[in-house]
């Protein structure tokens, strides 16, 4: 309903900022899942019998996540820095295709 | 761009409504009882009350009162010559003292084990039994450090065995969660 009341929202989106955006939701989602799986997989072992999180399972966890996001963060600085592009990347394409190739 | 993965603001008390407000009530409760003080408060008094009846359940079937022997002057003969209820009295506060000694020690064991444990855990950051058993070995110790070393030493090895042996009972239940919810 507010679509009617308010005339600006008919506008076009903005080419870039769509684009912008969509790069920033995608880095997001991808630190998003990169946390869960790995401070799940250091965090939480397989070996429990209540639905709770017990005190050492919090505490690791809010560590975890705590050191992610400073090493995100810093790392982020870096790559902005000194201009990392996927181009420096491509190594990675190469050990992906090793490694499934099973090798 | 807000950061998204920060909590969103909060609001003050008066802006909240009625379930919000209970919400957050309860979390701060739950917050705080599951803290470490909160944890080791929590069994210090449960372990002082165990620990009276306890006491009061030791002190009726007590057995070590002096014996009569017939020797003049003897407290315990003097004792059944007063009327009933001072003799009552007498004994009504000698199981006073037992049961207070006894709920004191046990508040003690259940503040100090939890406490510690919990700080363990919290250091470690891991949830294994060593927690339970350098909990127990610092309880134990800890209790018995007024009679010297080796006493001290018995004490935390009694502890941490019997605390280990507890902790692994309550853990043989536990298990990797089943691959799927359909065919176990």
């Amino acid at each position: 309903m507010s679509m009617f009341l308010n005339q600006q929202s008919l506008q076009t989106v903005d080419e870039t900022k769509l684009q912008y955006a969509e790069i920033q939701y995608d880095a997001m989602k991808s630190t998003l899942n990169t946390i869960f799986a790995q401070c799940s997989q250091k965090c939480i072992p397989l070996d429990y019998g209540e639905n709770d999180m017990n005190k050492g399972e919090t505490v690791c966890t809010d560590r975890c996540v705590s050191k992610f996001m400073q090493a995100n963060r810093l790392l982020g600085a870096f790559a902005h820095r000194v201009r990392l592009s996927e181009s420096d990347l491509s190594h990675y394409e190469q050990i992906k295709r090793k490694y499934l190739s099973g090798n | 761009m807000q950061n998204p993965f920060l909590p969103p603001p909060k609001k003050s008390l008066q802006e909240m409504t009625q379930e919000e407000q209970a919400e957050q009530g309860a979390q701060q409760i739950m917050a705080v009882i599951s803290s470490c003080p909160g944890k080791a408060i929590m069994s210090g008094v449960s372990g002082y009350v165990l620990g009276g009846f306890f006491g009061i359940f030791m002190a009726s079937m007590a057995y070590d009162t002096p014996v009569g022997t017939g020797i003049q002057n003897n407290p315990l003969s003097q004792m059944q010559d007063l009327p009933l209820k001072q003799q009552m009295k007498i004994q009504f506060k000698d199981m006073l003292a037992r049961t207070y000694s006894s709920a004191k020690n046990f508040g003690y064991i259940g503040m100090i084990f939890a406490g510690v444990e919990c700080g363990v855990e919290s250091f470690r950051a891991k949830n294994d039994i060593y927690n339970g058993t350098i909990a127990g070995c610092i309880t134990g110790g800890g209790l018995a450090i007024k009679s010297g070393p080796q006493a001290a030493l018995v004490g935390c090895a009694g502890f941490a065995a019997f605390s280990s042996a507890i902790d692994l009972y309550m853990r043989s239940e536990n298990g990797r969660p089943p691959a799927n919810d359909y065919d176990m």
